[in-house]
């Protein structure tokens, strides 16, 4: 006897005793399989959240941070930068980029909490596309430009003729730098999916639209306030605030901060 | 009935070694994005101490103290400490001075982890 039965023609089968005992322990694998399966879903699920709203927050954090080291407290055009304004509400000098803030889920008690800001940026001109800005460095009202490409820059029409406008650039007095009368902004706009999405505008949109990130709960630009605790002169914080909701209902939230120097402050 | 003991058995340290694997695997993603976000906890950090003069970054963030504002973030119990070689916390301050930014955490299974950045500011 060993432990299976031998039918009238001599095969082999199984006792109901192992038939039983087969099928449970088949059965709990498989309900431990399936437990497993569904967790190791879940987890993919709100690590793929977790990835891509890191993916977002860098690429976004990088962006506008490269930008405001570029950038600086100038007024350009008759308009003091940068300008940061709350709830998609500019003053009428910066008027045309008023927008509907996009909606927040936040309740009070919690941290990312508070008004959804805007910021509008001063940039320094590339016209010859060399990825270095342009200086009037013989002050003569005519930038040294490198149109022709071959490598030197002069004020010679080869090199500035089609590319450099006067009337839509400011040379500034002290430093000669050329600024851009294309401005830089910042705001979190609701997509058509009802997603809150991260935006970067040149020209207010006119010069280029970028999506940088998405499920965006806050944006926030703290500036040097005259006798308020706040960052030092000459440099700009920035956070970005995060949030996402899962299938299965987890929420995720996180922020990112930096705390970036304008480098072309003097003049 | 030894058959079936058998079968289950083989079948158990198969699961268990599949699992086992995708345990590992779900560790080695862990790790490594936490390198990444040190990393560029780091990166942030440094940004913010540039933003003093070189005079001001051994007052304003002492060697040894967590810099406020990156503890424990976005790793588990996150931390970023300055430490200044060459200077020792009196006397002139070397030009240029050297500046290392340290990230200390603690990974999935509460390993203490580091990673360390450095640049030199001058005067």
């Amino acid at each position: 006897m060993n432990g299976s039965v031998r039918t009238r023609d001599g095969a082999a089968g199984f006792t109901l005793l192992e038939m039983i005992l087969g099928a449970t322990v088949l059965a709990l694998l498989a309900k431990t399989m399936i437990s497993a399966t569904t967790s190791v879903s879940h987890l993919t699920e709100s690590g793929n959240i977790e990835s891509r709203i890191q993916r977002d927050s860098d690429r976004a954090l990088s962006q506008i941070m490269e930008d405001l080291r570029m950038s600086g407290f100038h007024t350009v055009n008759g308009r003091d930068y940068p300008y940061v304004f709350q709830n998609g509400q500019p003053d009428s000098a910066f008027s045309e980029f008023e927008h509907e803030s996009a909606p927040q889920s936040a309740r009070p008690d919690q941290a990312d909490f508070g008004d959804m800001c805007s910021i509008v940026l001063c940039a320094p001109s590339d016209l010859d596309g060399n990825g270095r800005p342009e200086i009037d460095v013989d002050r003569d009202g005519i930038p040294e430009l490198d149109g022709n490409g071959d490598g030197v820059v002069s004020d010679e029409p080869a090199d500035v003729s089609g590319i450099w406008d006067e009337q839509n650039h400011t040379i500034s007095e002290q430093s000669r730098l050329v600024w851009s009368h294309e401005d830089i902004a910042y705001m979190v706009l609701q997509s058509p999916a009802g997603e809150n999405e991260l935006v970067r505008l040149v020209d207010n949109g006119d010069g280029g639209r970028k999506v940088l990130a998405r499920s965006v709960e806050r944006l926030t630009f703290e500036t040097y306030q005259p006798g308020a605790a706040t960052v030092s002169a000459g440099t700009v914080r920035v956070r970005i605030d995060f949030r996402a909701t899962t299938e299965s209902g987890h929420l995720f939230r996180t922020h990112s901060e930096a705390l970036v120097r304008l480098r072309n402050n003097s003049g | 009935m030894i058959e079936l003991l058998v079968a289950i058995t083989v079948l158990l340290i198969s699961l268990a070694a599949a699992f086992g694997s995708q345990v590992a695997s779900f560790g080695v993603i862990d790790s490594s994005r936490d390198s990444t976000l040190a990393m560029t906890e780091l990166e942030r950090c440094m940004e913010e101490v540039l933003t003093k003069s070189s005079d001001n970054i051994p007052v304003d963030y002492p060697e040894g103290q967590p810099i406020p504002g990156y503890e424990g973030s976005r790793l588990r119990e996150q931390s970023i400490a300055t430490r200044f070689p060459g200077y020792s916390g009196s006397g002139a301050i070397p030009d240029p001075l050297e500046v290392v930014l340290e990230a200390t955490w603690l990974d999935s299974r509460r390993r203490p982890q580091r990673l360390t950045l450095t640049t030199q500011v001058a005067r």
